[in-house]
């Protein structure tokens, strides 16, 4: 009890400070708003989005006409196939199964069905009756499934070159196909009838994932300024009058974090109401699960620069090294570029990082997975400060008994 | 009772012995002064009885208590370090209330206390007023009330008026001195001889972190060879010469103080004309030569061979 009295003291202090330094405060609002609107804007504009090209397959041919197809779909890394669910099991997609996941996970946004009897024709070139293939996509991501179909052809032109025979005409000839396509366009290779799926969830646009990326950041930038008091403090010896005190190193600590979660609890909704008058954000439906997913990520971010400023002996130190660390963790966790449009190596990477955990934590709020769906990331932000603050801690005891200028 | 008593202290940071066999003790309403060079083991030695550092080896006791980081012996001190470790954003009287809370002081108790400790030392007035907006004189005595705010048994003041104006100076030697005469015990650091001599009862001389005499300013004077300081003023006097004039006068200790020379001579050894004549060889002028009553300052150069100030 007279630990919890003492650090609220020590927080009081921090904040009453800061209360003071009114430019200060505005200088610390400034960088994520501006952030995030110029991230949201370069890449989508107040509504556009962001999207991954994984395209779930359900190859019902199963001929090498169809395999063909897919190989070709998938070179140039521009699309990422699946044909198996991603239960444990791994089981083949079928059309229900596919549909299901764009309808309710957002796994996929996009399914290729190749039907049966697709080799006997695979493209309007066949000279027979030519069936095309069936993609279904989010009914919200018409321009995601556009470019998917466009894909297709460019995959089927390729297949057709690979097989090509001297005799055979080239799109656009008189020769050419006889078929219309539905994807639009007479001098198209293979006929794509799509279909809209109706999704459960809600769609995650580039204004909901830049916010998810750009909070993390921007409180980690923000923490090393706290960091930045606390190094301030031991160097004018303010920490060691106070260790004369009946307190521990762990009490300053977690004095000085609590005022910073407070402050970055602050920042965090000035950006959120921010988001939501500017760019139309949804936040009043989350607000239980916002709070707790913010309030983890604050604890962590805090802690980490907590961390920080008791490995760092000087501002300055802390200034590069924080700089560096924070950018790099921005980078791989999805604060700059959408955690999910990296390859599966650098989206395992991130879960190394605060940024990785907190976006994939905001993403899910987004998708109205509720408390359920944050619950493990919150656990995993809470163990990750709790991990920093023990590791500070005994950090800045050693520090402090190691003598003055240590 | 000694209130403090400290035995065999060691303290080292790689090969350099900071603090090397340090003992002493202080009595109730006692001043005791540690006046050493810096880097003598001054601030280590209280950083060491503040619990601020821990000691290779040796013992601490305050009031029967040994140290360590219990509340107990925690409460007993008031800690003046040597930088102004204040928040500057906040008022004196935030940064009282702050301090007074870290003690558990609450409520009406503690903004009493808050209110006698500032007019202990004469900034009442200021209460209200941003530290920042201090003099340095102001914020050393801010400094002090800080570790007096829950009324310690001993109070360690690390050079406690290290960079104030002499004016400020004197006004802290008022507090420190009323302090022990309200019973308060004091554990007193400085590199100024000066100081020390004036509040200290007993001081302790230390240098390269070892006690090398400590008693009151009559015992370490007759602990010493030298009975007097001679201060000789001349145009062009160079430590050279200053060397010569010592070797004449049989190797006394010597030192320079810009353009006067301090040499320890016992009073029996020589006569004024013995030095005049020394003088003249050396090929020094004199324009002034005066004897004075030995001071802790003759006691260091004769300890050391050197002035407290290189």
């Amino acid at each position: 009890m007279r630990s919890i009295r003492i650090i609220l003291c020590l927080a009081g202090k921090h904040l009453r400070i800061l209360s003071r330094m009114r430019a200060i405060l505005a200088v610390m609002l400034l960088p994520g708003i501006v952030l995030y609107t110029v991230f949201t804007f370069i890449f989508a504009g107040p509504a556009g989005t962001v999207r991954p090209f994984r395209v779930a397959v359900v190859d019902l041919d199963d001929t090498p006409q169809s395999h063909q197809l897919i190989d070709a779909l998938s070179k140039g890394n521009v699309v990422v196939i699946r044909t198996e669910d991603e239960t444990p099991d791994g089981k083949p997609l079928t059309v229900e199964s596919a549909r299901h996941f764009i309808r309710k996970k957002g796994k996929f946004r996009v399914a290729l069905v190749i039907p049966e009897g697709y080799s006997k024709a695979p493209n309007t070139l066949s000279g027979r009756h030519h069936h095309g293939v069936e993609l279904h996509h989010d009914e919200t991501q018409a321009m995601e499934a556009d470019v998917v179909a466009g894909l297709l052809q460019m995959a089927a032109g390729r297949s057709l070159f690979e097989n090509i025979r001297p005799t055979r005409s080239l799109p656009g000839s008189r020769d050419g196909p006889t078929d219309a396509d539905s994807a639009g366009g007479q001098n198209t290779l293979i006929k794509i009838h799509k279909q809209g799926v109706a999704i459960d969830r809600v769609q995650i646009a580039a204004k909901h994932t830049f916010l998810a990326g750009i909070v993390p950041m921007f409180l980690l930038f923000s923490c090393t300024g706290a960091a930045r008091g606390l190094l301030d403090e031991l160097s004018s010896g303010e920490i060691r009058r106070l260790l004369a005190a009946p307190i521990l190193p762990a009490h300053i600590l977690l004095g000085q974090q609590i005022s910073a979660v407070i402050m970055a609890l602050v920042q965090c909704y000035v950006l959120y109401i921010f988001a939501w008058l500017v760019f139309g954000v949804t936040i009043w439906n989350i607000t239980g699960g916002l709070f707790v997913l913010t309030f983890a990520t604050c604890l962590a971010t805090t802690s980490f620069g907590m961390l920080m400023a008791s490995l760092c002996r000087t501002g300055e130190q802390l200034d590069g090294i924080g700089t560096t660390v924070i950018l790099a963790m921005s980078a791989v966790g999805g604060s700059m570029v959408p955690r999910f449009i990296m390859p599966p190596f650098m989206q395992k990477l991130g879960l190394f990082t605060i940024n990785g955990w907190a976006y994939d934590g905001f993403i899910a709020l987004f998708r109205n997975e509720g408390f359920a769906g944050i619950a493990p990331i919150c656990l995993v932000l809470v163990l990750i400060a709790a991990a920093c603050d023990i590791v500070g801690s005994i950090l800045l005891a050693r520090r402090l008994r190691a003598g003055p200028g240590n | 009772m000694p209130v403090l008593n400290v035995c065999d202290l060691h303290k080292s940071y790689g090969d350099l012995r900071a603090v090397d066999g340090v003992s002493f003790s202080i009595e109730a309403g006692e001043i005791f002064g540690l006046l050493g060079p810096n880097g003598a083991g001054k601030s280590t030695t209280i950083n060491i009885i503040a619990t601020l550092l821990v000691p290779d080896r040796g013992e601490v006791r305050l009031d029967g208590i040994a140290r360590s980081s219990s509340a107990a012996y925690k409460r007993k001190l008031g800690y003046v370090p040597q930088e102004i470790s204040l928040a500057e954003k906040l008022t004196a009287r935030e940064n009282l209330m702050l301090v007074g809370r870290l003690y558990d002081l609450s409520g009406t108790a503690l903004r009493r206390r808050v209110a006698e400790t500032l007019d202990a030392v004469g900034l009442a007035d200021r209460a209200g007023d941003l530290v920042k907006t201090f003099s340095g004189g102001m914020k050393r005595r801010l400094n002090i009330a800080g570790s007096l705010l829950h009324e310690p048994d001993l109070m360690l003041m690390d050079e406690p008026t290290a960079g104030v104006d002499p004016q400020a100076r004197a006004y802290i030697f008022e507090i420190v001195e009323r302090l022990a005469e309200g019973g308060r015990s004091i554990l007193y650091t400085t590199h100024y001889m000066e100081e020390a001599q004036r509040l200290c009862r007993r001081t302790a001389i230390i240098d390269h972190g070892r006690i090398l005499a400590s008693g009151t300013l009559a015992e370490l004077v007759a602990g010493i060879k030298a009975k007097r300081d001679l201060v000789i003023e001349a145009e062009g006097l160079s430590a050279q010469t200053t060397a010569d004039l010592a070797a004449a006068l049989g190797g006394v200790p010597w030192m320079m103080d810009g353009a006067t020379a301090h040499l320890n001579i016992a009073d029996t050894d020589h006569k004024l004309l013995d030095v005049v004549r020394a003088a003249d060889k050396a090929g020094i002028e004199p324009t002034t030569i005066s004897i004075h009553e030995p001071n802790l300052e003759t006691v260091f150069l004769e300890l050391t061979g050197r002035a407290l100030r290189d």
